[in-house]
């Protein structure tokens, strides 16, 4: 009689037995899979680390982005907003869809559809749309490759082929046919360079300055709308 | 000593559109001045007026040419003044604008008023824009006149 109780007995330590084993054995998988998975999510948790003060170290900080993805060797921001002071304290800013920097020249930064707020002066402020530019980080200057325009807060609008603009400085030299118009007049020349701070500003090469009438009025004569 | 002649195409009408070029032109906005430099040509309607520099002083406080409302107050042209307007041309070292009084001022060693063959020499020579009047002064020398004696009043040539 005893046989048989052992008998069921040994069924149930062996299956005891399997189980554990069996746990034993899942355990030491898992074991396996976290001994490879931990130091994995670990780099990857540094390298992310590493790629956002990476991408922090090298923006300037008053810049703010949305995402930022690193695709062959350039970071790819989207939607990067730059703000800051000028000499004078006067606020500017620079957005763009899309910036692209290369890591191997982390200065240079590609920027697409750029709009910027540009202060001139105390009482003008330049406003720049273009669809692209590159900014230079190290001389904060903005480098506009392609065809832009400007508007200025005072009802002046000007039409640039290239330029480069100081931000902080508030100057702006291009030389590459210029087009600057009002309401009562218009200036157009083969350059332009803007200088201190906006004050001066010196066309050159085959300057033409149309002058409507009412530019010449004086004491005020109610003159027709040109 | 002065003639007075008639120059009714030295009108500078003020409600003419102008046309300025020059090889250079600086925007001066605190001072409130533009300098042309480089073969500086005006042109409004048939009036054309040639000199090596033009400075355009602007007036207005705080409103710069750059922002657009202006008031120019007075144009200095120098270095060889030439006005040609139809048949009569002027020519001197120098010439002032005023737009307040609305007169045209040059002057030199020898401004030469010519209008078709009659040449008239003085020192000074200033033209009323709104009636085209100009009045020649010799500045203490003679007033030298070479009319044409053919000069009768024919078809001006264009």
């Amino acid at each position: 009689m005893l046989q048989t109780t052992t008998h069921v007995q040994d069924i149930a330590l062996n299956e005891r037995r399997a189980a554990a084993y069996r746990s034993a054995l899942a355990h030491s998988r898992r074991v396996q899979r976290l001994r490879v998975l931990l130091p994995v999510t670990a780099a990857v948790i540094s390298a992310a680390f590493i790629g956002v003060s990476f991408v922090r170290a090298y923006l300037p900080e008053n810049l703010t982005i949305q995402s930022a993805t690193i695709e062959d060797g350039k970071i790819v921001m989207e939607s990067p907003a730059m703000a800051g002071r000028n000499a004078k304290g006067i606020s500017y800013s620079l957005t763009a869809t899309r910036a692209l920097q290369d890591v191997a020249k982390p200065d240079m930064i590609e920027l697409e559809n750029v709009k910027a707020a540009v202060p001139l002066n105390a009482d003008v402020i330049a406003r720049v749309v273009a669809s692209a530019g590159l900014f230079d980080r190290s001389a904060d200057r903005l480098n506009m490759t392609h065809p832009f325009t400007v508007n200025l807060s005072n009802g002046i609008s000007a039409e640039f082929q290239s330029a480069f603009i100081d931000v902080p400085q508030s100057m702006m030299e291009s030389n590459t046919p210029v087009r600057i118009t009002t309401d009562k007049a218009s200036i157009v020349a083969q350059s332009m360079k803007m200088s201190d701070k906006g004050h001066t500003i010196t066309f050159a090469g085959q300057v033409q300055v149309n002058l409507a009438g009412a530019a010449l009025r004086n004491q005020g004569k109610p003159s027709p709308a040109p | 000593q002065s003639t007075t002649k008639k120059m009714d195409g030295m009108k500078l009408s003020n409600d003419q559109p102008i046309q300025i070029q020059s090889d250079q032109l600086q925007i001066k906005d605190e001072e409130k001045k533009a300098y042309f430099t480089g073969n500086v040509q005006v042109v409004q309607g048939a009036t054309t007026m040639h000199s090596g520099t033009m400075t355009v002083l602007y007036k207005g406080e705080g409103t710069t040419v750059s922002s657009g409302q202006t008031d120019i107050d007075k144009i200095f042209m120098d270095d060889k003044v030439v006005l040609t307007s139809g048949t009569q041309q002027a020519s001197a070292d120098n010439g002032v604008f005023d737009m307040a009084s609305q007169t045209f001022v040059l002057t030199g060693k020898q401004v030469v008023l010519s209008d078709g063959p009659n040449v008239f020499r003085g020192c000074k020579l200033t033209v009323h824009m709104e009636t085209g009047e100009a009045k020649l002064d010799a500045c203490g020398g003679r007033v030298e006149i070479m009319l044409d004696p053919k000069s009768r009043p024919q078809q001006p040539k264009q």
